[in-house]
């Protein structure tokens, strides 16, 4: 739940979008920085939160990740501006999945007694 | 001397010796010993078996002939604890105990388990505990045996599971061989493991073994149950009985601790005063009568079950789960849980009574720390949890009036909708990466699901590093469907505990599934030999996510932490680089091995196939390579 109100937080507070990052760039630092380990491969969450759809504009994610609450923070001296805008340019690329109504297997789960 | 002339003087020695008149049976045996150990007593010369594996010269018939070893008898005490299978990795300081097992005992109850590491056989014992509910003997060789072996029966101390394990060495240092042997043998061989194991003994005659035999056998069943480790030198063992043959003792189990009858009653009074009351299940029902009175219990209070570490509660049960959003219990019922302290801090800071139930409290150790922390409760019952159950229920029965029962069917109501609710938002969970490549854990789990749905199945691994899908997704409601965790944490547990507990499963015909994490599995992979080799039915589902990913995120924090990229925390924390063949590494050890797959559309037609292995009678790998966590 704290985690959601910082997110929303950030969200409203960032106005402003930063420039836009480099996408190729940014799935080498999701790769090399192990965003994948706590949130999936393709940002579908793990032991992590879902960034796929993501919910913060660019400020409000870096943001974020500067003061991250439950998630390690990284500051500016380690993860720069310009490399958590590539990254985020790479999240926005990721595909969302699939709606749960769309699953049958999942239905036949939700089906079952 | 060169080797060649060392060998034609020890053959010259070994023809000597058959040409001596007959020694008693100490005398010759010493003048054995002697002769090992070498004229001068300095080198060890090697004994006429051993001359004969260097030379390939078939040796001199012996005129030393031990026809009722010590180990015989041991073989029979053994036989009457009725111990279905004994794990071991062979060695020496059993040898005499090794070949009376198998052709004395006629390799019957128990069953010998060729072992590639002792840890590997202690693991397998304590999977195959979980799920048989009684003992695997495990036979281990001397100190290093042993020392493999600990990491093994530290996870089986701390989950509280019974194993039999029985030891070499050579005890009697004046006849002992230099050398090896001595290397193998201590003084005091329990003390290597003491902390972690239930009880041990060093038997100095084969009365006094087989007293300790069946001791040994009553202590690691009676609650807390745990690993017992049993000393057996190598002399009694290969020693000739003399005299009278010593009584085997009746083995009866001591009745489970339960707990006091007022005791019993006040905590009777507080749940039924309670208006939010909550279970809290941990390693409570040893045997499938402990889930019976769990349901029970809920279902007269009609109180959510956390339930925790074991298969205690059916997981659709209207009443499984922690209750409602928001539902705050004002007292909790702690049964079997390792470690009381969080949950007492949260009672006390919202004001709630703790109650606690387990055997843990009145036969804990002291140096590792395993019993947890002392806490601020208000009720410690210091008995087996299910065996106070019964005690339990009577007196909530009897107490309780019409106005709480009506209290409670309005709870119960609410409860069932919570949980129909958290339930469906479990399984909506699923969706979240079920195109990802690579595999996502929950798209794993539940594509796994209604290919054994109609099966005997059973889940014989952990689950915590598969995110707990299964439990999220699937239905289990049998004692024997889940085995739970590792006990003290320690990797290397999964891969052999699940190959016991499929063991065990073989003989009631149950389809043994195990999600297979990639770290676990390489620490003693040889036990997919031994699946293998004794035909153990057992699907391994690789969750290989090619790393210790748990790890990768703690350095990733503490270089947060230290101010420092997260982009060198791979190092010491991945297994890439090459990537591991697990179809290659299951093909190696003989049996049916696919993958990697890493396309959720193939992941359906290979499980089926391993599957359909599986309940042939083998054992089957399936390579899924997987989102980390």
């Amino acid at each position: 739940m704290k985690l959601l109100i910082l997110i929303a937080s950030f969200a409203v507070l960032a106005s402003a979008q930063s420039p836009g990052g480099d996408a190729k760039h940014g799935k080498e630092f999701f790769l090399s920085y192990a965003c994948y380990s706590c949130h999936s491969f393709d940002g579908h969450g793990g032991a992590g939160a879902r960034l796929v759809p993501m919910p913060l504009n660019q400020a409000g994610f870096i943001g974020f990740v500067r003061n991250a609450g439950r998630m390690p923070s990284y500051s500016s001296k380690v993860l720069p501006d310009a490399k958590l805008a590539d990254i985020y340019a790479y999240i926005k690329t990721l595909p969302v999945s699939p709606d749960a109504k769309n699953i049958p297997l999942i239905q036949e789960l939700l089906k079952e007694k | 001397m060169d080797r060649r002339g060392f060998l034609k003087g020890a053959a010259a020695g070994a023809a000597a010796f058959v040409a001596k008149p007959e020694l008693s049976g100490a005398q010759e045996a010493a003048a054995q010993n002697a002769q090992n150990r070498g004229a001068n007593g300095s080198a060890a010369e090697p004994s006429q078996v051993a001359l004969a594996r260097e030379t390939g010269a078939r040796p001199a018939e012996s005129t030393r002939v031990i026809e009722h070893p010590g180990s015989d008898y041991m073989v029979d005490v053994i036989k009457s604890l009725n111990i279905e299978y004994l794990a071991a990795n062979p060695g020496s300081t059993y040898e005499s105990l090794h070949e009376s097992l198998i052709n004395y005992g006629d390799n019957k109850m128990p069953e010998f388990l060729t072992c590639c590491h002792e840890e590997s056989a202690v693991a397998m014992a304590h999977g195959y505990a979980k799920i048989e509910g009684k003992p695997m003997m495990a036979l281990i060789h001397g100190d290093i045996g042993l020392q493999h072996a600990a990491m093994a029966i530290y996870n089986a101390y701390c989950d509280r599971v019974p194993i039999y394990m029985v030891v070499g060495n050579h005890s009697d240092g004046a006849r002992r061989n230099p050398g090896v042997q001595s290397m193998h043998s201590a003084q005091d061989l329990g003390a290597l493991v003491r902390d972690y194991t239930k009880w041990d003994d060093e038997p100095l005659s084969l009365g006094h073994f087989a007293e300790s035999a069946v001791r040994a056998y009553n202590i690691a069943m009676t609650p807390p149950q745990g690993p017992v480790l049993i000393v057996c030198n190598a002399e009694i063992q290969g020693d000739p009985m003399q005299g009278a043959t010593p009584r085997i003792p009746k083995l009866t189990l001591t009745t489970p601790p339960a707990g006091d009858r007022a005791a019993v009653q006040e905590a009777a009074k507080l749940l039924i005063a309670a208006d939010r009351p909550q279970i809290i299940a941990q390693r409570m029902a040893r045997t499938p009568e402990g889930m019976t009175l769990l349901v029970e219990l809920a279902e007269l209070l009609q109180a959510p079950v956390n339930s925790q570490e074991r298969m205690n509660f059916p997981t659709r049960h209207p009443l499984a789960g922690t209750g409602w959003q928001g539902y705050q219990p004002d007292v909790t019922l702690n049964l079997e849980v390792g470690d009381i302290l969080p949950q007492a801090r949260i009672d006390r800071a919202r004001g709630a009574k703790t109650i606690q139930i387990t055997s843990v409290s009145v036969a804990h150790k002291s140096n590792i720390q395993d019993f947890g922390h002392y806490a601020d409760i208000d009720l410690d019952i210091g008995a087996d949890a299910q065996a106070t159950l019964p005690a339990l229920i009577e007196e909530i029965k009897k107490e309780l009036t019409p106005d709480r029962k009506s209290v409670f069917q309005a709870r119960g109501a609410k409860l069932a909708e919570a949980h129909k609710k958290a339930w469906d938002d479990q399984i909506l969970q699923a969706q979240y990466g079920w195109d990802s490549s690579p595999i996502s854990l929950a798209r794993l789990s539940a594509e796994l699901w209604p290919l054994i749905r109609n099966e005997d199945w059973s889940l014989v691994s952990p689950q915590g590093f598969v995110g707990n899908w299964p439990t999220r997704l699937w239905k289990f409601d049998k004692h024997y469907q889940y085995i739970g965790g590792q006990g003290a944490g320690g990797m290397g547990y999964g891969a052999p505990a699940s190959v016991g507990a499929a063991l065990a499963n073989r003989k009631h015909g149950r389809l043994s599934v195990n999600i297979q994490t990639d770290g676990d599995m390489n620490y003693a992979p040889g036990v997919l030999w031994t699946a293998a080799h004794h035909r153990i039915p057992l699907l391994t589902i690789m969750h290989n996510n090619r790393g210790y990913h748990q790890e990768v995120m703690f350095v990733e924090q503490q270089a947060a932490l230290h101010n420092r990229g997260a982009d060198r925390s791979h190092i010491g924390t991945k297994l890439w680089d090459p990537n591991i063949d697990y179809a290659k590494m299951a093909q190696a050890y003989g049996m049916h091995g696919e993958g990697p797959i890493s396309d959720p559309n193939d992941l359906v037609p290979a499980l089926k196939r391993g599957i359909e292995l599986v309940k042939k009678g083998e054992p089957a790998m399936i390579d899924v390579v997987t989102q980390p966590r």
